[in-house]
């Protein structure tokens, strides 16, 4: 079983304002992402032991209000980050689909990722995103936006790295349409190799950026 | 359209001092524009709108229900009216002498009774007299005037029928006539080889409308004296 | 949450400098920063950059009743985002007076200066008319956002198409871009926003203040022209006292920028006509000159092999290595063909499989869809030889160039599929 994994581009500390942001695009589809904190926050939103996190997907168009991926990378991310080393404080992390071309989740769960990287937010592990649509009964990684008009069923899972075996293991997942076990464990077997490839492209481009002493 | 020339303004008829309430107000008539203005302050204010430096000025401004020529359903809180709420903030933040008062609020409210074309200035004209009446120190009255252009000849003070989208028009408020510009305001698309005739043409316009503010506002001065003594 | 306010020092320092005619950039006072447009591959959408301020603009139509007072005419939509991405005390959905009054600007601009034909986008007179829908982003502040603003907003306008339709007796035909071409929007002229700053009561004049400059101005004039030599909009945005004199100074300076500008929007939008026309499939925001080399780093596209639970995991490792090299960019052709030719696609899949060595079943579907992906790369060699000509400047030849690193394996086989493919593009 296997797939393909588009050719994957980021572009770390792009923004001006933002404490960590990040342009990422996976094929033709592109997200930026940023992530500023932690910062100080209305004493009514406050919460006395944990960070507030603040996550907002937004599209190009229409009104940004909910959007469904919202609650998946904050359930990701509060798995993720240790929210008790900063009470009293948030993090506000914008994303923006700039262009949609398939696979937008697993591009946000990525860009979330970088940018919080990008700003030097201690974390417990790193974490990815992967979309696995089935055509036909096969089971596609990364689909593109018309391989995911044709698709019957669809799964977005965030991968984390376990602490002691830093092996891949499950952190969220978002799946539609009805799909057999069988299926399920197959996609997990293709999203961990994914994972561990994008898993590596973090590291890779993460050294660069810090190769020099000066960024 | 009414039989005026092209550089004659209308008729300006004021009241100052109609409501006992509030520190200032006037009622201004430019020919059928009618609009009612009441100044507030200065005094303590809100909390969350004190600057240390100097005082805060917030201004509503609303047009009647029956202002228009159709019936309006919300008087304020629409975007026409935050946004001419926000210029006239900004204006007279230039105009009066904010640094005397600091950490307090002047209110200003703003309400058209019948709209017939050059709204914005009228509220000025008004705004200015209130806050003479108020007796807040200012730089100056501020006067105000709306100017259009029609083939390259500018005419002044237009009514509610003139101002159509076709044709272009500036409003600009100075203080006591002289060269100083407090609000420019454009709508719809100027050449720009006319826009040197409008401004010229705009300034003394303004200048002719400070001299009847100033006098309507010496004489109701004159005639509060013997009261305040 | 709050920002850093700035210094007294910093403040001075900028003022002074200021003063003397210098700038933190090494501009100079009445020098305008880099202006950098991108459309992108869906129709209109654009990204403006001028310096560190990013706006992205997009455009979308759909059918609704007209107001009753115009019945008529189109109705156009201008919605402004200030998301925390741009500048982190703003909030999530919550517009400020900032966002009222830039939103207030645009409509000011793009609506009032009736740059758009809102008359060709009634159907039917008082039934159904267009609604164009403007959603503004603002991703970086910088200084500017209202020129950025509004100069995505025009481009993106002028990318813009929206659907064919023809009227029934008794409903509307929305057609796809497949059945009929969309039509562009009818745009009269292009308003093009500058921003001012005045110091030291008018007298000295800032053109395109960043943000920190901003800050320290006494205030800021906002003068919208267009190339027809029109003033479209002026505005003060803070309380100024200036004269007329100075107002028309700005004006000037407004008038000679705007028509610079509105050459280089023409100069993009048929940059990206004559793009699509070769049915070349726009990567639009996908590729980004990296302002720094080392924050950038970009990885091919690559073979995942899972493990399956089945035993026959040696054979996999070997055939992973020859296609490791494989770029895979997503085929253009496909995506601008009818959708009803999909069993024409299918058909071509089938054949391939046939040239490929035994494996498992499951491996072979999936690795001939890159087989067929790698085949128009292959194929689109000389066009894109071609476009990089006409790309000149917009830095989109590294992706290019990537894509034609392609190891050959069976070139007789490959060839045959070649003209096959090539076959079917020419229709």
């Amino acid at each position: 079983m296997s797939g393909r994994l588009r050719e994957m581009r980021c572009e770390l500390a792009y923004l001006k304002n933002a404490d960590g942001s990040v342009c990422f695009s996976q094929g033709a589809t592109c997200i930026w992402a940023s992530c500023s904190g932690p910062g100080d926050i209305h004493r009514a939103r406050a919460n006395d032991e944990k960070m507030v996190l603040d996550v907002s997907f937004r599209a190009n168009t229409g009104d940004n209000k909910f959007h469904p991926l919202n609650n998946i990378i904050t359930s990701t991310l509060e798995k993720v980050i240790n929210l008790q080393l900063f009470p009293h404080t948030t993090q506000v992390i914008t994303l923006h689909g700039i262009q949609d071309d398939g696979s937008i989740g697993a591009a946000a769960l990525n860009a979330t990722c970088f940018a919080l990287l990008d700003n030097g937010l201690p974390f417990d592990t790193i974490f990815c995103g992967v979309t696995i649509v089935r055509i036909n009964g096969e089971l596609i990684i990364d689909p593109t936006a018309k391989q995911e008009s044709q698709s019957d069923a669809k799964i977005l899972l965030a991968v984390c790295r376990n602490r002691t075996t830093s092996a891949p293991e499950i952190c969220a997942s978002d799946t539609i349409g009805d799909l057999t076990i069988d299926e399920l464990e197959n996609a997990w077997l293709l999203a961990k190799q994914t994972a561990l490839s994008i898993f590596e492209f973090y590291r890779v481009s993460l050294e660069r950026k810090h190769s020099t002493d000066f960024c | 359209m009414d039989g005026r020339r092209p550089s004659q303004i209308r008729n300006i008829n004021t009241r100052l001092g109609l409501n006992r309430n509030a520190e200032g107000s006037c009622y201004i008539e430019h020919g059928n524009t009618k609009v009612l203005c009441a100044v507030y302050g200065p005094y303590e204010g809100k909390a969350s709108k004190r600057l240390e430096n100097r005082c805060s000025i917030v201004c509503q401004y609303s047009a009647t229900t029956f202002s228009g020529l159709e019936r309006k359903n919300r008087p304020r809180g629409d975007r026409k009216s935050t946004e001419i709420s926000r210029l006239l903030e900004k204006a007279f933040e230039s105009v009066i002498l904010t640094d005397s008062f600091p950490r307090s609020q002047i209110d200003i409210f703003c309400e058209v009774i019948q709209g017939d074309g050059s709204n914005l200035a009228a509220c000025i004209n008004a705004i200015s007299l209130a806050l003479a009446d108020a007796g807040i120190p200012m730089k100056g009255i501020a006067s105000a005037v709306t100017c259009g252009v029609i083939e390259g000849k500018p005419i002044v003070d237009l009514t509610s029928r003139e101002e159509t989208d076709l044709l272009p028009r500036v409003t600009l408020a100075t203080i006591s006539g002289r060269d100083e510009v407090v609000l420019v305001e454009l709508q719809n698309r100027l050449h720009i080889d006319h826009l040197n005739t409008v401004m010229e043409t705009a300034k003394s316009t303004c200048a002719d409308v400070y001299e009847c503010l100033a006098v309507v506002a010496q004489q109701h001065i004159r005639a509060c004296a013997p009261i305040l003594g | 949450m709050r920002t850093q306010p700035l210094t007294i020092c910093e403040k001075t320092l900028i003022v002074e400098s200021l003063r003397a005619g210098k700038r933190l950039d090494f501009r100079s006072r009445e020098e305008f920063r880099n202006v950098k447009l991108i459309v992108g591959s869906e129709i209109g959408t654009a990204i403006c950059s001028i310096g560190q301020t990013k706006v992205i603009c997009a455009v979308s139509a759909e059918i609704t009743e007209p107001s009753s007072m115009r019945p008529q005419k189109g109705v156009i939509n201008i919605d402004v985002d200030l998301s925390p991405m741009a500048n982190y005390s703003h909030e999530h959905d919550r517009m400020g007076q900032k966002g009222m009054e830039l939103t207030r600007l645009l409509e000011l601009i793009i609506r009032d200066s009736r740059c758009i034909d809102v008359e060709s986008l009634c159907i039917r007179a008082g039934k159904e008319v267009w609604k164009i829908k403007v959603d503004v982003r603002i991703l970086d502040e910088d200084g500017s956002i209202l020129d950025c603003a509004c100069l995505a907003a025009i481009t993106a306008l002028q990318h813009f198409k929206r659907p064919n339709v023809t009227l029934e007796p008794h409903h509307t035909l929305v057609y796809s871009e497949y059945e009929k071409s969309p039509i562009p929007l009818n745009i009269y002229h292009m308003p093009i926003c500058t921003t001012i700053g005045l110091l030291d009561k008018g007298s000295t004049i800032i053109i395109d203040p960043t943000e920190k400059e901003s800050e320290c101005l006494d205030g800021t004039i906002v003068v919208a022209c267009n190339k027809r030599k029109e003033v479209c909009a002026l505005h003060q945005s803070t309380n100024l006292i200036l004269t007329t004199k100075q107002i028309e100074n700005c004006v000037k300076l407004a008038m000679s920028r705007a028509e610079e500008l509105s050459s280089v929007v023409i100069d993009v939008i048929r940059q990206d006509q004559r793009e699509r026309s070769a049915f070349k499939r726009p990567s639009g925001f996908a590729i980004t000159s990296p302002a720094i080399i080392l924050n950038e780093n970009r990885v091919v596209a690559q073979q995942i092999r899972a493990p399956i639970k089945m035993e026959i995991e040696q054979e996999e490792i070997e055939e992973e290595e020859s296609e490791k090299q494989r770029q895979a960019y997503q085929s253009s052709v496909i995506m601008n063909e009818n959708p009803l030719r999909s069993d024409g696609v299918k058909q071509e899949e089938i054949d391939e499989e046939q040239m490929i060595d035994e494996q498992l079943a499951n491996i072979q579907q999936s690795v001939n869809r890159v087989e067929l992906d790698n085949k128009q790369s292959l194929d689109r060699h000389g066009e894109i030889q071609e476009v990089d000509d006409l790309l000149a400047g917009l830095g989109d030849d590294d992706e290019e160039e990537e894509s034609t690193v392609v190891t050959l394996g069976d070139t007789v086989d490959e060839e045959d599929e070649i003209v096959l493919v090539a076959k079917k593009k020419r229709f």
